[in-house]
C-alpha cells in the first residue's frame, strides 16, 4: 500500500500509533452517522438504518483504541491519510438515493478490508515492537470486522441491474 | 481572519446545527460542510464570533446547517453582504459559502471586486460546474463540450477560470480543494482564514445527480507538485497552465488587508429621537 512508509513517519511512538487509530474509528463513526442521516433525509430507512448500526460498531472501536483512559492527547481532527480520505471510510460520492444494503455493505466491506490492509502493512513495516503490536492487534480486529460484514452481506443478494430505476428522476426536465 | 484568540477546546459538532441537510446522497457538499466544521475547531473560534454568509444554490445552504451567526442570502450577492458585515464588526471571523454560479455568473462582479478590496473574508466556493438546484444549467464554469438536455452538445464556452481571475483581481490567498479529502478541505480553510485578507478556496465538490461524471474526480486530483507562491507573476504562471486538478495552497500574497477605519455616523440620542419622529 502505496504512502505507508509516509504514514509511518508520523508514527513514532505507541501515543502517535493511538492517536492514528483513533483518527481512523472516529472517522469512521463520523462518517457512517452522516451517511445514516443522508439516507434517512431521502427515505431510504433500510440503509440508514445499516449505516447508523455500522456507527455503532465502529464507536465500540474507538472505546477500545481508548481503553479506560481518555482520547489520546494527540488526536488530530484532520488527519492527512495516505494522501487522501480514510482507508476506511466510505467516500460520500459513492453513494446513490436508491442503493440497497447490497451495496451499502459492499462499501462498509471495502472500507473494513482498506483498514486491515493499513494496519497489517503498519505492522510489517514498523520497527517498534510495541507499535507492531499493537497494528497486529487492530489488524485482527479489522479482520473480524471483514467476518462480520461479510455474513450480514451474504444475506443481501445483488439487485437486479435496473436497481437504480427511477420513474420520477430529480433530473427529468419539466 | 485570526481576529479572536482561540479560548476553549471546540469539537466539530459544536459547530453543527439540529438541520439535517437536505443535498443529494453522495453530494460532495456533505463533506466541505464537515470541513468547515473541522476547520472552526482547529481555529478554536466560540461559535458567536463567526458568520458564516452564503447567496443561493444547493451549497449555499450552509448557514442553516451551521451554529454560528449565518445569513442566507440573496443571489449572488454573498461578497457583498459579508464585505458588509467585515467592515462594521470586524471582530467577528467572517466565512462566505457558495457555489459556482452563485459566485461566477450572478455573482462574478462582486467577487472581482472582492478580490480586489481585499477585505478580511474567507470565500469558499463548492465548484460542481453545474447549476444544480435549477436541475442541471451550464454554469460558467462548466467544460464546453458538456452535453446534456438543456445544453445539447454543449455550450462550446470557454469556462470561466476563478483562480486566474481571483489572482488578477488581488485575492491575497488561493487554493484548490477536493470534497473527498474533508481533512485536507478543513486545513485550506484554515490556512485561509488564518491569512490576512482575502482568502478564495475552490472546493471541487462533485454533484452526483446531474455530473455523476465527477465521480471519477478522485481519480484525478493530486497534490500539487509545488509549494505556494507569494510572487504573483510566478502564480500567474502556474494557474494558467494549472491541469485543474491541482489541490493545494498555490498562492500567498502578502498585500495588506483593507479595513475601514469605524466612524459612528450618529449618537444614539440621534438615532432614538429619529425613531421617536
Amino acid at each position: 500500500m502505496s504512502g505507508i512508509k509516509k504514514l509511518l513517519e508520523t508514527i513514532k511512538t505507541a501515543e502517535d500509533f493511538r492517536a492514528c487509530a483513533y483518527a481512523l474509528e472516529a472517522e469512521a463513526v463520523e462518517r457512517y452517522t452522516e451517511l445514516a442521516d443522508q439516507m434517512e433525509v431521502h427515505n431510504n430507512r433500510e440503509v440508514a438504518s445499516l449505516f447508523r448500526r455500522m456507527a455503532e460498531i465502529e464507536a465500540l472501536h474507538v472505546k477500545r483504541v481508548k481503553g479506560d483512559g481518555a482520547k489520546p492527547a494527540k488526536t488530530n481532527t484532520m488527519y492527512r491519510w495516505l494522501g487522501s480520505d480514510s482507508v476506511e471510510a466510505i467516500q460520500p460520492t459513492d453513494l446513490h438515493y436508491l442503493m440497497t444494503p447490497h451495496h451499502a455493505l459492499s462499501l462498509a466491506l471495502k472500507g473494513e478490508e482498506n483498514a486491515a490492509a493499513m494496519f497489517e502493512a503498519l505492522a510489517a513495516q514498523a520497527t517498534d515492537p510495541e507499535i507492531k503490536a499493537l497494528a497486529n492487534e487492530m489488524a485482527e480486529e479489522e479482520r473480524e470486522h471483514v467476518k462480520l460484514v461479510k455474513a450480514w452481506l451474504a444475506k443481501y443478494p445483488e439487485p437486479d441491474e435496473d436497481w437504480h430505476d427511477d420513474p420520477d428522476p430529480p433530473t427529468i426536465t419539466e | 481572519m485570526n481576529t479572536v484568540a482561540p479560548q476553549a477546546a471546540y469539537a466539530a459538532r459544536d459547530y453543527k446545527s439540529d438541520v439535517k441537510p437536505v443535498w443529494c446522497p453522495g453530494c460532495g457538499d456533505y463533506s466541505v460542510l464537515s470541513a468547515f466544521t473541522k476547520a472552526f475547531a482547529e481555529l478554536g473560534l466560540p461559535p458567536e464570533r463567526i458568520a458564516v454568509i452564503s447567496g443561493i444554490g444547493c451549497s449555499s445552504r450552509i448557514p442553516a446547517y451551521t451554529n454560528t451567526y449565518g445569513f442566507h442570502g440573496i443571489h449572488g450577492r454573498a461578497l457583498a453582504l459579508a464585505t458588509g458585515l467585515k467592515v462594521a464588526r470586524p471582530d467577528l471571523s467572517v466565512f462566505v459559502a457558495g457555489g459556482d454560479g452563485d459566485g461566477f455568473s450572478i455573482g462574478g462582479n462582486h467577487f472581482l471586486h472582492a478580490c480586489r478590496r481585499n477585505i478580511d473574508l474567507t470565500y469558499v466556493v463548492m465548484d460542481n460546474r453545474v447549476y444544480g438546484m435549477t436541475k442541471g444549467q451550464p454554469s460558467p464554469t462548466t467544460e464546453p463540450d458538456w452535453d446534456s438536455a438543456l445544453s445539447p452538445g454543449g455550450t462550446g464556452l470557454r469556462p470561466f477560470n476563478p483562480l486566474v481571475i481571483a489572482l488578477a483581481s488581488g485575492a491575497n490567498f488561493i487554493a484548490r480543494g477536493f470534497s473527498g479529502d474533508p481533512n485536507a478541505c478543513a486545513q485550506l480553510i484554515v490556512e485561509a482564514a488564518r491569512h490576512p485578507g482575502f482568502s478564495f478556496v475552490e472546493i471541487m465538490s462533485p454533484c452526483v445527480t446531474f455530473r455523476p461524471d465527477q465521480r471519477n474526480w478522485k481519480e484525478m486530483v493530486h497534490d500539487a507538485p509545488v509549494t505556494a507562491t507569494a510572487d504573483a507573476a510566478k502564480a500567474a504562471r502556474r494557474l494558467m497552465t494549472d491541469d485543474g486538478f491541482n489541490l493545494g495552497v498555490l498562492y500567498k500574497g502578502d498585500r495588506a488587508p483593507y479595513q475601514p477605519e469605524l466612524k459612528e455616523s450618529a449618537s444614539i440620542a440621534d438615532l432614538e429621537k429619529a425613531f421617536q419622529t
